[in-house]
């Protein structure tokens, strides 16, 4: 609110300027923008929630349709926000500036961390439930090409809609009220909660905290949605070859 | 003048309102963190086969609050809207377990739940609220005396 007899930009709603003490007009107080951005990141995190609440009341997924009728929707509840944050979600599809570094960190680190959560979730499992992961692909045997439905649905799908809703749409949202880091934190928190489950939050949680760093300095979803997808498609592969 | 200093003291008296809430979302996180612990050792007492189960879950989530309650004193709105998310996916995923739960305790639940919702909005309210006041301090055209007259000491 920019005072009339000084020119002082005073906050949103104030009664009285700051520097001069002039009562203002009571000008009708509009919802600051960042207000709307906090309940739309909430509404988004509570229809994500709901979403993986009834997919866990219905059971497991019995064959590959379900599992892409599943991957669908859950593109789709994404998309609806991102097209109510259209402007600033699709500026972070910019190619990033080179940075071969980085995209080298990336493809290297990737599979590496793959690999080794791999082995931790399989020796936890067993250790703790004596249960055995059931592989990704087995879902997607009777599809028409098992492994590229498999990574489309584990590696692909995933990839570009965790980022779009956790780094894109809530990270440009939370940025404005918390700031950089608190929001890095808040989003990786967020990204682990929605996966329901606190052992694998050991992993998730640092990789949240790695994606949101890599969205906050190259202010790009690529990085992410690059590694997110190699992670996933890495553990279907040692799921394959191991 | 007097209408300033009253929207002055008005402000100052919000501001003490939602601190108070932030320190009443901070406890809750505390608590929440103690709470886990102690049920989580409970439970592994009584069940000796899941007991690891429960002493690392018990664990995490217990780090996980406490983590939080300490980080709300450097940044409370972050801190105290992760404890409400973490709060509300443990409700859902002991619903998963056992949809019985979800009555149980119920006035608890929408207590803490209110608590984490007044704490994060107190946060994000205090800091505006904080920097306006510092702002109006801080302002050049209130420098002499005969401009402060109705106000008392330390007012500002």
């Amino acid at each position: 609110m920019i005072c009339p007899e000084c020119n002082q930009e005073n906050y949103n709603g104030a009664r009285f300027c700051s520097k001069c003490g002039n009562e203002m007009n009571a000008a009708v107080a509009t919802i600051p923008d960042e207000n709307k951005g906090l309940s739309r990141t909430i509404t988004f995190f509570l229809v994500l929630l709901a979403y993986v609440m009834i997919l866990h009341f219905i059971g497991p997924v019995k064959n590959y349709k379900q599992s892409l009728l599943i991957d669908v929707l859950f593109a789709s509840i994404v998309l609806i926000f991102f097209a109510l944050n259209f402007r600033k979600t699709i500026e972070l599809f910019k190619l990033p500036k080179k940075s071969p570094g980085v995209f080298a960190a990336i493809i290297v680190g990737a599979p590496f961390f793959g690999l080794i959560i791999f082995f931790l979730s399989g020796f936890l499992n067993g250790y703790l439930f004596g249960t055995v992961d059931e592989p990704h692909y087995r879902l997607f045997a009777n599809s028409p090409s098992p492994i590229l439905f498999t990574i489309i649905s584990v590696g692909v799908f995933p990839a570009v809609f965790e980022e779009i809703a956790c780094r894109g749409i809530m990270f440009n949202n939370l940025e404005k009220i918390a700031g950089v880091w608190p929001t890095i934190i808040l989003t990786a928190i967020i990204f682990t909660m929605l996966h329901l489950s606190l052992l694998s939050a050991l992993w998730i949680f640092p990789v949240g905290i790695l994606f949101g760093m890599l969205r906050a300095r190259y202010n790009t979803l690529w990085y992410g949605i690059i590694g997110h997808f190699l992670y996933n498609s890495s553990i279907v592969f040692f799921e394959i070859l191991l | 003048m007097q209408a300033f200093l009253n929207y002055v003291r008005r402000k100052k008296s919000l501001l003490t309102e939602k601190t108070g809430a932030v320190k009443k979302a901070r406890n809750v996180l505390f608590i929440l963190g103690a709470l886990n612990l102690l049920v989580s050792i409970i439970a592994a007492t009584v069940d000796n086969e899941n007991k690891y189960i429960y002493l690392i879950t018990g664990i995490i989530a217990a780090s996980v609050y406490f983590s939080l309650g300490l980080w709300s004193r450097k940044n409370p709105f972050a801190a105290i809207l992760s404890g409400f998310i973490v709060f509300i996916v443990s409700m859902v995923i002991n619903a998963i377990g056992d949809p019985n739960t979800i009555y149980q305790g119920l006035i608890w639940k929408i207590a803490i739940i209110a608590a984490f919702v007044y704490g994060y909005k107190g946060a994000r309210d205090s800091d505006k609220i904080a920097a306006e006041l510092k702002q109006m301090k801080e302002a050049k055209d209130f420098t002499t005396e005969n401009d402060l007259s109705g106000m008392q000491s330390g007012e500002l």
